[in-house]
């Protein structure tokens, strides 16, 4: 008998983590269709509502991570820096420390890291605090005075994440840049004028694309998943549980989109 | 209308951004589109060949000077040196450049010679190893090491005879022809100076045989005109 | 039927999760300021989700204002939803909103009114509910008694024809909430103002409301005024009013 039960074991788990997972799949996309039903309610709604909550999104999604994003892009932009100009061959590294910076940087590690920070930082409050808000009845009490909640709480925080987003790259781009050079003059000299030709010649308009989507494209995911997981839990003590699965989900979806990016763009 | 403090600072946060965005594509636009020249540089361990404004040449034909030379001090001292050439002639990322003269006497100049393998093109910024090919105080002094020994040998045969001065004639005007020789050589092909040096050695080898033959045996190397310079 | 604001016709709410509702038929006009009380599990909260247009799943008919709620589309719901005052037992401020915002935000959300009428109308209801100290004051720095006078100023900014009080207003002493008091008050007295106390206390609403109607596992089983509920030996609420054992009703 204890035999028999082994060999159901593993494919009664596997069974149930697909279905499981399908589900959640679906619950998703009903979840994505009520957000687009709720496009309906832009019609009458009065954006100024909207403004507000945009406003502090942004002040807490990008300004409050600033200093945190700066932090690590300095550290990230040195680090590269001055392992490309010990580690590389010296003859001719001015050339082609542009193209490092851009293709480590400014492709893959400015938006993985930023969003990173950001799935940290925002994501997991997004959900603590909806799930908050459902509890203590709020987001009942907002659907009681006709407010279309889905609308409501999800679209500020889709602009203010792509808002945010966007800028927050664009800093951490810079940063690392700027950062990082002056940083890895402790090590190796470059002129200030080359290395920013550097940059710019390694820079392309490919690369600009590919950060705008991936700021869009994570700017639209992180919130969504988030208020997903937030609008779920049922108690105070499923609020956790939840908080940690869309963390963790983010992080991996996060991690598969800015590689099936990558691989559009540059295979 | 006035604005909250997170109003504003919300505000710069979108705009700083926004503004170094544009500044990159402007740059990167500006870049593109914009100049007749665009600068490369040149990395050379010792700047006593090239300065400001030594002129940069393809097959003979200028295409830009060079205009800035910097010291760099990490990881050991070398230089490099912006190169503003123009962008109408097609130069490929593994060119090469070589420092040299355009003649004895001559200023320096900076020849790029495109690969025979054309890989992807030239751009502004890439960075060229320099490449030294002749060292001109070595080659004048050598040069004048030669002058001098002509200038014993005849006035050793001055004093032997005066009526061998027909012959003599013919000596002194056979090696100035050698030295002209070598400055065309020199002029026109510097592609193997170590060939020319070589030349300088047969040349001033040459001389030494005649100086000895002329010590041993003057009166029978003036009168039988048997022998003669060589190149 | 022309000039209610609400007809019940034979509603009938069954299945997993709700109070059931059984064949309940009622009608609110304006003017009418209605008790509606009974145990857990009666059924108050089915009918008021149905009300609100929350829970169309339901047989029966609902109309509000002579259309019926379960027609409404999309937008039409949360415009029927706007259109009642509503105010709940957790009050449901946004806690990351001060007063003046929670209170505006119907308004900032549906009306037309420029930015500057809108403060006009918070300016009114905040000097007149006398939350003048907590204006710019999140809730959590409030006192359970200005958080109940936000709530319900936030429940009134549009002017319902329509207002629901769930399980609201206890709890507090007299004193402190007078200006909600006086409000209720006047809507008693105005023609064209209806009012629906959901509670488990009608005692508390004896100076606000005419009429008194008790639920019990989703039937009706007392209706009358004030002096029928003061003096009515109906088993039902005599037993919910004396908080006995003693009577038709099982302890759930």
């Amino acid at each position: 008998m204890g035999r028999d039960m082994d060999f159901t074991v593993i494919p009664g788990r596997t069974g149930r983590r697909v279905i499981g997972f399908w589900r959640d799949v679906l619950d998703f996309r009903d979840f994505l269709r009520s957000i687009i039903t709720s496009f309906q309610s832009l019609r009458y709604i009065r954006l100024r509502s909207l403004y507000a909550i945009v406003v502090n999104q942004i002040r807490f999604t990008g300004i409050d991570a600033l200093l945190f994003v700066i932090l690590i892009a300095l550290m990230i932009g040195g680090t590269v820096i001055i392992q490309a100009s010990t580690n590389l061959p010296r003859f001719g590294i001015e050339g082609f420390l542009g193209n490092i910076l851009v293709i480590i940087i400014a492709r893959e590690l400015g938006p993985l890291v930023t969003a990173l920070i950001v799935i940290s930082r925002s994501g997991s409050a997004m959900v603590t605090e909806i799930a908050v808000q459902k509890w203590s009845r709020e987001i009942l009490s907002m659907e009681i005075m006709g407010i279309d909640t889905r609308l409501y709480i999800v679209i500020p925080r889709v602009i203010a994440s792509i808002l945010s987003i966007t800028s927050l790259i664009v800093i951490f781009d810079t940063v690392a840049f700027f950062g990082g050079y002056l940083i890895s003059l402790t090590t190796i000299y470059i002129p200030a004028d080359q290395f920013l030709q550097a940059l710019l010649d390694a820079f392309s308009f490919k690369d600009l694309v590919s950060a705008l989507i991936k700021s869009f494209t994570y700017g639209t995911l992180i919130p969504l998943i988030a208020c997903y997981y937030g609008f779920l839990p049922r108690s105070k003590f499923e609020v956790p549980v939840y908080v940690s699965r869309a963390v963790i989900r983010t992080l991996f979806l996060i991690f598969v989109i800015n590689a099936f990016i990558s691989v559009i763009f540059y295979f | 209308m006035a604005f909250t403090k997170n109003e504003i600072r919300v505000g710069l946060f979108i705009v700083v951004p926004l503004l170094i965005l544009m500044l990159a594509i402007l740059l990167k636009l500006g870049y593109s589109i914009a100049g007749a020249t665009m600068d490369v540089y040149l990395k050379t361990d010792s700047i006593t060949s090239i300065k400001k404004g030594t002129p940069i040449r393809i097959k003979g034909y200028q295409i830009g000077r060079v205009v800035e030379i910097k010291p760099v001090y990490k990881p050991a001292l070398h230089f490099l040196a912006t190169m503003r050439i123009s962008r109408d002639i097609e130069l490929y990322e593994d060119c090469t450049a070589i420092i040299q003269n355009q003649n004895i006497i001559g200023d320096p100049t900076i020849e790029f010679r495109n690969p025979e393998r054309r890989g992807g093109p030239l751009l502004a910024g890439d960075v060229i190893e320099g490449i030294e090919v002749v060292n001109l105080e070595v080659l004048l002094g050598n040069v004048n090491t030669l002058v001098s020994n002509l200038s014993s040998t005849v006035s050793v045969i001055k004093q032997i005879t005066v009526d061998s001065r027909q012959n003599l004639k013919s000596l002194v005007s056979n090696l100035a022809g050698s030295v002209s020789n070598l400055n065309a050589i020199l002029t026109n092909s510097q592609k193997d100076l170590g060939s020319i040096l070589s030349s300088f050695r047969e040349t001033a080898k040459t001389m030494n045989e005649i100086s000895i033959e002329l010590k041993r045996h003057p009166m029978k190397f003036l009168f039988s005109g048997k022998k003669d310079s060589t190149e | 039927m022309d000039q209610a604001l609400v007809v019940i016709e034979n509603l009938t709410v069954d299945g997993e999760g709700r109070a059931p509702l059984t064949d309940l038929s009622l009608r609110v006009d304006p003017g009418d300021s209605m008790v509606v009380f009974g145990p857990e599990g009666a059924g108050l909260g089915s009918l008021v989700a149905v009300l609100l247009g929350i829970d169309n799943e339901y047989r029966g008919k609902v109309y509000y204002k002579g259309r019926s709620i379960k027609d409404f589309n999309y937008i039409e719901r949360h415009n029927h939803k706007r259109d009642i005052g509503y105010l709940h037992g957790d009050y449901g401020l946004l806690s990351n909103m001060s007063v003046e915002e929670n209170i505006s935000l119907p308004l900032e959300y549906h009306s037309e009114l420029s930015a500057d009428e809108i403060e006009l109308i918070v300016d009114s209801l905040v000097e007149n509910f006398g939350l003048g100290r907590c204006r710019k004051l999140r809730p959590i720095a409030m006192t359970g008694s200005e958080i109940f006078r936000t709530a319900y100023a936030r429940a009134i900014i549009n002017n319902p024809d329509l207002l629901i009080v769930d399980h609201a207003f206890i709890d507090h002493a007299s004193i402190n909430i007078i200006p909600v008091s006086d409000n209720m008050r006047r809507r008693k007295v105005d023609p064209n103002k209806a009012t629906l106390f959901f509670t488990y206390q009608p005692q508390i609403f004896l100076d606000f409301a005419d009429e008194f109607i008790m639920f019990y596992k989703g039937g009706m089983v007392f209706r009358g005024d004030r002096g029928a509920f003061l003096e009515s030996e109906n088993p039902y609420l005599r037993q919910f009013i004396q908080a006995s054992r003693q009577g038709p009703m099982e302890m759930m």
